[in-house]
């Protein structure tokens, strides 16, 4: 029989509001045969699984969707409340660095402790001692207690420790990232080692890069449920975008008072706005700094004026102006009569923060002129890189060149 | 046995030679404390019954008699009040591992409960040294002493079973556990003699396993005979039952510790 991890319409409810003596007699009774109609919080729900030799799969998800849980069943740390799970093989768990790290003692001696603990005579630890030394690049410091040490000399012993083994199934959670730039990408390069001697590895990651170097396949889970299954790059693309879907609902959510379109007279209205970040068709709220913006503006206007103009202004949350800016309306009209028009931001010069567009159609441009109709939206500027030293209002393009002055 | 194989055995092991160094961790003596601890309450209890109360047992000539009588039972009490206290503690504070390793998580009551082995050595090194002292030599008898220790074990980790799964739920059993072990010490016939119990208590004691377990060792050490069988039998057959249902509520209870630690 051959090496495999079989899911079968698992469950895990964690009792929530249970006192602690109801905990420990709903644990003494074990798994009820109505499992799922427990109450309190699903954490995985029903999940049907199968991996097979030389599956490298990654789990992603958001906070709470159930991962760990997941993990931890698999790895047998703790029971399903319904369904079952059949392992063939031996299960080697990496779910936290350092757990059985003792402070008083030596990194030497922390060694032996960590393979007592996973059941190695003494002879075996010996046989790989040096190997952990050397690659924990602890030095002279091995000889010193654990309690002397700093969090990343801490954090690199114990991934040195972790570094022998030899897995048949591998699970790890959240582990890959460790002490400085130069030791993770040792690490890192490490983990891809085992993995790739690792018959069938399981790893949970919020590092979508981790999870396409490692894995062959990914699924994503939601709310305790496999949401989809497939090639790390398509789930991971799915599971980012969503992400960035259900962050831009939030943004809209979180500033809904400030969105919202009206019309101050019969036939005029503003029909939409949109966004289009870059290049892209598709309308967003967030948009980097820097990069090409496009707004897009329909309105409907009967019994047009000459004189009626299309006022776009954008205003930083805090009620400061930063951009304001006249179209006439007649010069934008569609065939069907009703306005369009396409506003570029050839490179946006925003700074990093949050800000309202309101697009006015009025009467004309004077101080008191009657306003038709109205609209505002709301966009997030970004930065993937934030300078250092202060958060600009606006980058501002500009050029150098050297001048003899 | 019971699904333990011997990769298990050697994780025994490996577990209590961890539970030992780490209980003296950090303290400069470190194990030495192991010895160190027992051999003081023995000398304490020496020193205040033989020279200060010179209490005598009825029919005993003299103060050293009581004392070696006292020890002979006081010594194996506080290896099993040592015992059961580590063991019911052991799955909650190894909380880390239990958290984060898949093992048999049923080894730690065991492991925990071999912590009491420490001081019945010392203890019954220091009664044997009394003995000589005091002209009673031990008589072939002794050789039954570990079928004592066995039973004694086998009931203490069959308590372990039950006390470390339901702590790591109901922590408040840590604070119940050391009054309810000194009411025990005191229902227990440990500091005075069974015969000056009243009758009707007698009859209820011979329900109590520590008094068998006492008994059978001052039987061994002081009345050089053969201890009860039957008690032993008894108390074998008690854990064997308290052992097997433990085991079953540990391993169902084993899934649950992860969201209870």
């Amino acid at each position: 029989m051959t090496l495999h991890v079989q899911i079968n319409r698992v469950s895990k409810v964690f009792p929530v509001g249970n006192t602690a003596t109801g905990d420990l007699v709903a644990a003494m009774k074990g798994a009820s045969e109505e499992g799922v109609d427990q109450k309190g919080k699903v954490a995985v729900n029903n999940i049907s699984l199968s991996i097979g030799l030389g599956e490298r799969l990654g789990i992603v998800g958001r906070n709470g969707a159930g991962k760990s849980t997941l993990l931890h069943m698999i790895a047998g740390l703790s029971d399903p409340t319904a369904g079952s799970i059949h392992i063939k093989g031996k299960v080697t768990s990496i779910m936290t660095l350092g757990v059985g790290l003792r402070d008083e003692l030596s990194g030497r001696e922390n060694i032996y402790v960590d393979g007592e603990i996973q059941g190695k005579s003494r002879a075996e630890v010996d046989a790989v001692l040096e190997q952990v030394i050397e690659f924990s690049e602890l030095g002279e410091f091995i000889e010193y207690p654990v309690r002397t040490y700093s969090t990343g000399m801490k954090a690199r012993l114990a991934f040195a420790m972790i570094s022998h083994i030899d897995p048949e199934i591998l699970i790890i959670d959240e582990a890959l990232s460790v002490g400085d730039a130069s030791f993770s990408t040792k690490a890192t390069a490490r983990i891809l080692e085992i993995c790739a001697r690792g018959k069938i590895v399981i790893l949970v990651s919020h590092g979508m890069k981790a999870v396409r170097d490692i894995c062959n396949r990914c699924i994503y889970l939601k709310d305790g449920q496999i949401v989809m299954d497939g090639s790390p790059e398509a789930v991971t693309k799915a599971y980012i975008d969503e992400v960035r879907e259900a962050d831009e609902a939030a943004l809209m959510q979180k500033f809904r008072s400030h969105v919202g379109s009206r019309s101050f007279r019969q036939g005029s209205e503003i029909e939409g706005i949109s966004l289009l970040s870059g290049d892209s068709e598709g309308s967003c709220v967030r948009v980097e700094t820097e990069s090409r913006l496009r707004v897009q503006i329909l309105a409907r206007h009967e019994s047009m004026d000459s004189r009626a103009l299309l006022r776009l202004r954008i205003v930083r949350l805090d009620d400061l102006l930063l951009f304001h800016n006249d179209f006439p309306a007649l010069d934008y009209v569609l065939d069907d009569g009703r306005i369009g028009i396409e506003i570029e931001f050839s490179r946006l010069a925003l700074g990093a923060a949050i800000y309202r567009l309101d697009v006015h159609l009025l009467e004309n441009a004077q101080e008191r002129a009657k306003r038709y109709a109205e609209c505002s939206t709301i966009f997030e500027v970004f930065t993937m890189d934030p300078p250092s030293g202060g958060k600009p209002m606006l980058f501002y393009p500009v050029a150098g060149c050297v001048t003899p002055i | 046995m019971f699904g333990f194989n011997r990769y298990d055995v050697r994780l025994l092991l490996n577990l209590f030679k961890m539970n030992v160094r780490d209980r003296y961790l950090g303290s400069s003596l470190g194990s030495l404390w192991a010895i160190v601890n027992p051999l003081f309450m023995l000398c304490l209890y020496t020193y205040v019954f033989g020279f200060i109360f010179k209490v005598r047992l009825p029919g005993a000539e003299t103060t050293l008699d009581y004392v070696v009588w006292l020890i002979s039972g006081y010594g194996p009490w506080i290896a099993t009040a040592e015992a059961v206290m580590a063991s019911a503690s052991s799955v909650f504070g190894a909380s880390g591992m239990v958290k984060n390793m898949a093992f048999k998580t049923e080894l730690l009551p065991i492991a925990g409960a071999l912590i009491g082995t420490i001081s019945l050595t010392v203890s019954s090194v220091f009664v044997l040294i009394l003995m000589l002292y005091a002209g009673n030599t031990p008589t072939w008898h002794v050789i039954l002493l570990p079928v004592v220790i066995v039973v004694q074990f086998a009931w203490i980790i069959a308590l372990g079973m039950w006390l470390s799964a339901i702590t790591v739920f109901v922590r408040d059993l840590m604070q119940v556990l050391p009054n309810l072990l000194t009411v025990i010490v005191f229902v227990t016939p440990i500091f005075y003699p069974f015969s000056s119990m009243p009758s009707v208590v007698q009859k209820l004691s011979l329900g109590n396993p520590f008094y068998h377990l006492a008994e059978s060792y001052r039987s061994i050490l002081i009345g050089h005979q053969v201890p009860n069988v039957g008690g032993l039998i008894f108390v074998a057959v008690l854990s064997a039952i308290v052992f097997y249902f433990g085991l079953a509520a540990f391993r169902r209870a084993k899934g649950y510790f992860d969201s209870a630690l």
